[in-house]
This record gives structure tokens, sequence and C-alpha cells, in this order.
């Protein structure tokens, strides 16, 4: 009787080791390796060390990027640390180089968390490419992204395709082919996987280079979309282009 | 037969919906999934669903794991300690019985609890106009997944140690272990000890794997969703569970009632 105890238990501990065993064989190979590690990847804000530690261990990774992600739309909408003056939402308008240092480190923390978060790829380069121009940073976290959302590659209406659309958008501004980075960014906004940032950027980018009509249709998009930080802006923009288009239009008639 | 293996599981039930412990955590979890709904003004405008989707679906998670710790084990042994377990096993119902039906009841639970926390979930998601797809229920189903292997392995836990205490802390660490397993195979790669590295290799075959069905934090990509494979994962949470729950009962026959 002893013996036969002795034996169940051998077999239902040997059958433990063995499925258990064989099961992690399998699942090695499936979504789980998709999973980037924890301390193969160095988490970039020491601060929040604790809080993203915590998050990945218990399997909260998400929520704890979505925490990174208010912070680091705080971290941006708030008083750039590298500056003395008082400013609210000026990135919107306005190219800040030299400002929002950590900008980086704010956006890698996000996607470290959720490597699967496309749209904070979007933003995160497309604020570092334009806003804060700083292409080099750019292209290093786009790269990240790219290599995250690689098993996208086979299906060309992918969050990956966009990303490579955004690289070479990116090549075009270092090149100095300001004509050709326009287009690749109106065809990334077509796709309507855009972020209000990148289309605000490409507006003041049409601006910039005096294609006012297409500034305005983009400030009146944004307008429509009611989001409450670009409608104001939207409004003082609208008039203003419109002014410079009909300036534009009395110039070409003399 | 059947009928008393029913019984147990009502009573089971019964006994858990009748504590306070199990109304607060539901409610608390209600709170927070609450939380979540005025934490979306904060998320910006393009991705104001986002945060109450992550927060509603850990919140799930987390309470249904705070139940099965604080609550089912809990049960469990005050009904050992008040004795009232002797006037069950005096009815002629087998020890096993007795085991497999308190573990059913609670499962039925969780059922329950992941149901209610979800409708609540759900009525905040419609109000953000949040389209629920498929990749959201069958995050819930491997949320229930994770709860039937903790509750078998909480329950081993408590026949091993007979404290509550420490039988929660058990669970709560191979949980933890649990979610960690592949930042626990690089630390292993790292180590140069042959022996150490083998001992700490059958560790990890041998925590249950949490990662397998860890779907919520990937659940928003339908491509990385389909790599997820429901089978697999439904046996390895039935053959993990089989083993804890006939390891309980082979204790539970030992013990001296």
């Amino acid at each position: 009787m002893k013996m036969s105890k002795v034996f169940i238990l051998f077999v239902l501990i040997t059958h433990l080791i063995f499925t258990t065993f064989l099961l992690n064989e399998i699942y090695k190979k499936s979504f789980y390796s998709y999973i980037p590690k924890m301390f193969q990847i160095k988490l970039p804000l020491e601060k929040f060390f604790i809080l993203d530690s915590v998050g990945i261990i218990i399997g909260l990774r998400k929520v704890v990027s979505d925490i990174a992600w208010i912070q680091l739309l705080q971290y941006y909408g708030g008083k750039p640390p590298e500056s003395e003056e008082e400013t609210f939402l000026e990135h919107i308008t306005k190219i800040q180089p030299g400002k929002y240092l950590d900008f980086l480190k704010y956006v890698r923390r996000v996607t470290i968390l959720d490597p699967l978060y496309s749209f904070a790829y979007f933003y995160g380069t497309g604020v570092l490419a334009w806003n804060l121009e700083r292409p080099d940073e750019a292209l290093e976290y786009l790269n990240e992204g790219l290599k995250n959302l690689e098993f996208q590659k086979n299906n060309p209406e992918s969050d990956y395709w966009q990303l490579v659309k955004y690289q070479q958008a990116i090549y075009y501004k270092l090149g100095g082919k300001y004509k050709e980075m326009l287009d690749e960014l109106k065809s990334i906004i077509e796709k309507g996987k855009a972020p209000h940032m990148v289309k605000a950027i490409l507006a003041n980018l049409y601006k910039k280079y005096g294609f006012y009509k297409e500034a305005l249709f983009i400030w009146k998009e944004l307008l429509k979309s009611g989001d409450p930080e670009y409608v104001e802006r939207a409004k003082f923009q609208i008039l203003q282009l419109k002014t410079l288009i009909l300036k534009k239009e009395r110039n070409y008639e003399k | 037969m059947m009928n008393s293996l029913f019984n147990i599981i009502f009573y089971s039930v019964k006994e858990n919906f009748k504590t306070k412990i199990y109304v607060t955590v539901v409610l608390f979890s209600m709170v927070l999934i609450f939380i979540g709904f005025l934490l979306t003004g904060l998320s910006g405008f393009e991705q104001p669903q986002r945060v109450l989707v992550n927060t509603g679906i850990a919140m799930i998670e987390i309470f249904c794991l705070i139940l099965i710790l604080l609550n089912s084990v809990g049960l469990f042994l005050q009904e050992v300690d008040t004795k009232n377990i002797y006037i069950l096993l005096s009815k002629p119902i087998s020890r096993n019985k007795y085991i497999l039906g308190r573990y059913i009841g609670f499962l039925v639970v969780i059922i329950l609890s992941i149901f209610i926390m979800c409708c609540v979930h759900i009525v905040f998601l419609k109000i953000v106009k949040w389209n629920i797809n498929k990749e959201y229920f069958l995050t819930l189903f491997t949320i229930f997944f994770k709860s039937t292997l903790i509750t078998s392995v909480a329950l081993l836990a408590t026949l091993l140690t007979t404290s509550h205490l420490s039988a929660a802390i058990i669970s709560l660490l191979l949980w933890i272990a649990g979610h960690f397993t592949s930042e626990f195979m690089f630390i292993v790669g790292k180590i140069k000890i042959k022996f150490l590295q083998v001992f700490l290799k059958i560790t990890y075959y041998l925590i249950p794997n949490f990662q397998y069905f860890n779907i919520k934090d990937f659940f928003d990509s339908p491509d990385f969703v389909s790599k997820f494979n429901l089978i697999k994962g439904i046996l390895y949470c039935l053959s993990y569970t089989l083993i804890c729950l006939s390891l309980s009962c082979i204790l539970f026959k030992k013990k001296d009632l």
C-alpha cells in the first residue's frame, strides 16, 4: 500500500517535470519569444525603476506603460526643464531645439514596458525629428520600434510600414529633400494613423515652405477633431493662414 | 455520487459569497475600474480608452488573485480551525471529493467575480465608445486560466503549510516568479557554476509560467494575439492543475483529522 503511494507520487512528479518541460519548450517558439526581457534592456529612467520593475514582475506591463505615457504627456506638455520662461503647449506651433532633453528616455520607457504600442513610436519619432530637431535620436528610437514590430512585416497595412515611412521622411530631412519629406509625411497622415502632433508638424512645415492652402486644410481638420490641445491654436493658425493666402494672391495679381 | 460533489461545490460558493472580504474586494475592484475611467482624461485626446481598457483588465486579474489568496484559502483553513470540517467529513463524502468540490467551488466564485467585474468594465467601455472585440474576451479567458492555476497552487500550499499567511505568501511568490520566468532564465544563463545552473533550470521548469497566459499585456495587437495558442494554454493549465490537485488530495488524505 505504502509502495503504491510512493509510486503514484513518483509518477506525478515525473509527469510534472516532463509536461512542464515539454510545454515550455513548445511555448518558447511561439509569441512568448517576442516579449523583450527586462534584464536585456536597461530601464531608461532610474527614478521610475521601482514602479517599472514591479509592473514587469507582476505582469502589469501595460498598466505601468499607461502611467509612463501619462507622465510623458505631462513632461512634454509642461514647462521645459531647460528653460526659465513659462510656456504652455508651445511645441504645437514652435520648434524647440535644445529643450526636453529627456524626451527620448521618457518615450523609450513607454515602449520598453509596452513594445507593441505603435502610437508611442509615431508620436515620439515625430516630436524628436521635427519639433525637437533631434533626427539622430528619432532614428535611434524608430529603429527600436522597427525591431519590436518586425513581426508585422508581412502586412503592408501594418504599423511597421508606417514607421518605415517616418524613417524615409527623416532621411529626406537629413538630405535636405524637403519636398519629398513633405510628401512622405502627407502619405503618413492620409493613412489615418498619425497622431495630431504629426499633423500639426506637417501643417507648420507647409506654412514654413509657403504651402499655405495645404497647411490651412490640416489646421481645419485639427479644428474639426475637437482635440482641446489643438482647437485654440487651430483657430489662430486658420486666421493667420487665410491672411497669408490673401496676401499671396494679391502679390500674384500685382 | 455526483450529488455530494455538487453539494460541496454549492456549499463552497455560498461560504465565499457570505464573507465580508468577498464583498469588499469586488466593490473595491469596481471603484478602481471607475478610477481608470476618470484617468481617461489624462491619457490624451487621441487615446482616451486605452487607460480604461488596460486598468480594467489588470484590476480584474489582480482582484481575482486577491480573492483566491485572502478568501478562498482562508475559508478552507477556517473550516479546519472551527472544526466545521468534521461535520462535512462525517457524511459519506470521500476526502478527494471534498478537495475537488472545494476547488471547483472556488473556480465558480472566480467565474462569477470575473463576470461581475467585467460587466462593470464593459459599461464604462461603452461610455467611452470602445469597441469590445474577441481579443478582450480571450484576455478574460486567460485571466481565468491564471486563476485556475494559482488556486490549485494555493490549495496545495495551504495543505502543505497549514497556515493562511504562509500559503498566501508562497502563492504570491509563485505568482511573481511565474511572471518573471524569462528574466529568471536570463539570470540563469549568466551563472557560471554548473550545479547551480542546472538546479535553477529545473526550478524554472517547475514554476507555473503565467507569462503563457499573459495576453492582457499584448491583446491590442491582433498579429501578436494570433500567435497565442489557446489549446496549448489549456493543456499547460490542465496538466499543472491536475498535478497540484492530485498532490493536494494525497496530502489531505494523510492529514490527521
